[in-house]
């Protein structure tokens, strides 16, 4: 390989390059775990029409949420049907008037009090609001 | 350019006997191709910047009327508003698309400039349309 | 991109030299290469987008939000759309270039069809795309699109393999999803490779 001043030049412009594109690649980790990690901290909400969803003294489930809704006596109230344990999903089993975690087995009360299992806090109530004839629901912060 | 550049480029370039030509080092074209890569992102880049891609209507919202095709569509659109479906929409662009394919048979028999010719009218008239229903619906 | 003999993997790539006249502006004015290079960015920011977007009914919802409220969602989305609307026409031109410059000739008939495939797969690629947005306009895009498979005998089985069932009102759907993101695009990446392989095979870029 020839060493004249040329070729010298062309190989400054290539590295050049090849600096130029590792600073774009590296540059873009920052943006690119910012936007992959956008939703990192958002809380789940629903909205859901009151009509659509009759209330009674069971709870209820919305849709493939965990939020569970049930009439109470002071008005409506919610449960987020994640278990305390390790945040499994959760849900209320009508006929043993108990909510069941399928994972390690832990079971609570209709009110969400810890009967057995590895759980010993209760489960957390989801905050629900009516508004313009809907229910608006939020997951209850960590 | 600098005088030793164009000396080795000019070497390079002498066609030989036979009709073939001369060789360079592969880093000659790789040069080229980071500079034309960093232009075109670029523009890339200030396309993004400067204008803005607008989301559509939402399906939610009430009922626009005006029905728009994506603009490579174009052409076909404007068809379909003026002649029937079987033309507009199969007939005429899939003869332009057999016609396109058969290009270098039809350089065989025809010859370069005349494909050329052929080639042209053909791009004129699909971006033409392109163009009409682009600006005047 | 050390390495230049035929044992490297770059080197097998690219060869270590090449016709003078191939450097010439005019020879290509880069045009392959600019689609190319579309592709790939294509490629990439389809990817971010695939973190978020859901096809169908949520389509134009997870957008917007990704437009929004996601951190550099707008820039992404903006970046996939410009780079799409530049490959379309950089393929064109392209083909202006080959024809202009005779390369279709015999020996390069297969690699001129296959060229011709591949810009019909980039303006499928541009109407899928911009049916998966899920707005209104998709809508009726995508109803356009039903209609004329429609007008076709037999054309219903074709327009469901295609469209799946669009709403008038949003032309996102599963299966255009899976077409745009896997069938076209992996068709593309494909027949991209083979395209460049035969240049390479027949010599590199010959300029006139």
């Amino acid at each position: 390989m020839t060493r004249d001043r040329s070729l010298y030049s062309r190989r400054q412009v290539l590295s050049l390059g090849r600096k130029a594109l590792l600073v774009l690649g590296v540059g873009s980790i920052y943006p690119v775990s910012r936007y992959l990690r956008g939703k990192e901290d958002t809380l789940a909400i629903a909205r859901i029409p009151s009509s659509e969803l009759p209330l009674h003294g069971d709870w209820q489930r919305l849709g493939q949420t965990r939020f569970w809704l049930r009439q109470g006596n002071e008005g409506v109230e919610a449960m987020w049907a994640s278990c305390t344990h390790l945040g499994c999903e959760v849900s209320f089993d009508a006929r043993r008037d108990q909510w069941v975690c399928p994972c390690h087995g832990s079971l609570y009360s209709r009110d969400g009090q810890p009967v057995i299992g590895p759980a010993v806090n209760p489960l957390v109530r989801a905050e629900v609001k009516e508004k313009d004839g809907a229910y608006l629901l939020q997951q209850p912060p960590v | 350019m600098d005088p030793v550049e164009s000396g080795k480029l000019q070497m390079s370039e002498k066609v030989e006997s036979n009709g073939r030509q001369g060789r360079v080092l592969l880093i000659e074209l790789q040069v080229r191709e980071y500079i034309g890569t960093f232009l075109w992102l670029g523009f890339l880049f200030a396309l993004t910047a400067g204008v803005k891609v607008p989301l559509d209507s939402s399906p939610k919202a009430t009922a626009v009327s005006v029905a728009k095709a994506p603009w490579v569509f174009g052409a076909i659109q404007w068809l379909l508003q003026r002649w029937p479906t079987w033309l507009s929409g199969w007939v005429l662009p899939l003869l332009s698309l057999a016609v396109l394919l058969t290009l270098p048979w039809w350089g065989q028999k025809v010859g370069k400039r005349w494909v050329w010719i052929i080639f042209l009218t053909l791009s004129l008239v699909w971006v033409g349309l392109t163009l009409l229903y682009m600006f005047m619906g | 991109m050390g390495k230049t003999g035929n044992d490297s993997f770059m080197g097998h790539i690219r060869p270590s030299q090449i016709r003078a006249g191939a450097l010439r502006l005019r020879a290509t004015f880069c045009l392959g290469g600019f689609s190319f290079l579309a592709f790939i960015v294509l490629a990439i920011t389809g990817v971010l987008l695939l973190f978020y977007y859901q096809p169908g009914d949520r389509a134009f919802a997870s957008l917007s939000e990704l437009d929004s409220a996601l951190p550099y969602g707008g820039l992404i989305r903006s970046l996939h759309f410009w780079a799409g609307q530049l490959m379309v026409i950089t393929v064109f031109l392209h083909m202006v270039r080959v024809v202009w410059s005779g390369a279709y000739r015999p020996l390069k008939e297969l690699n001129w069809v296959t060229g011709v495939v591949l810009f019909l797969l980039t303006v499928m690629l541009d109407y899928s795309g911009y049916l998966l947005r899920g707005g209104q306009e998709s809508g009726s895009a995508a109803t356009v699109g039903q209609a004329l498979f429609t007008a076709l005998p037999g054309g219903k089985a074709l327009a469901t393999v295609f469209f799946g069932r669009p709403s008038p009102l949003n032309g996102s759907t599963l299966s255009m999803f899976v077409w745009h993101v896997f069938i076209l695009a992996g068709a593309v990446s494909f027949l991209q490779m083979f395209h460049f392989w035969r240049i390479r095979r027949g010599g590199g870029v010959r300029p006139l």
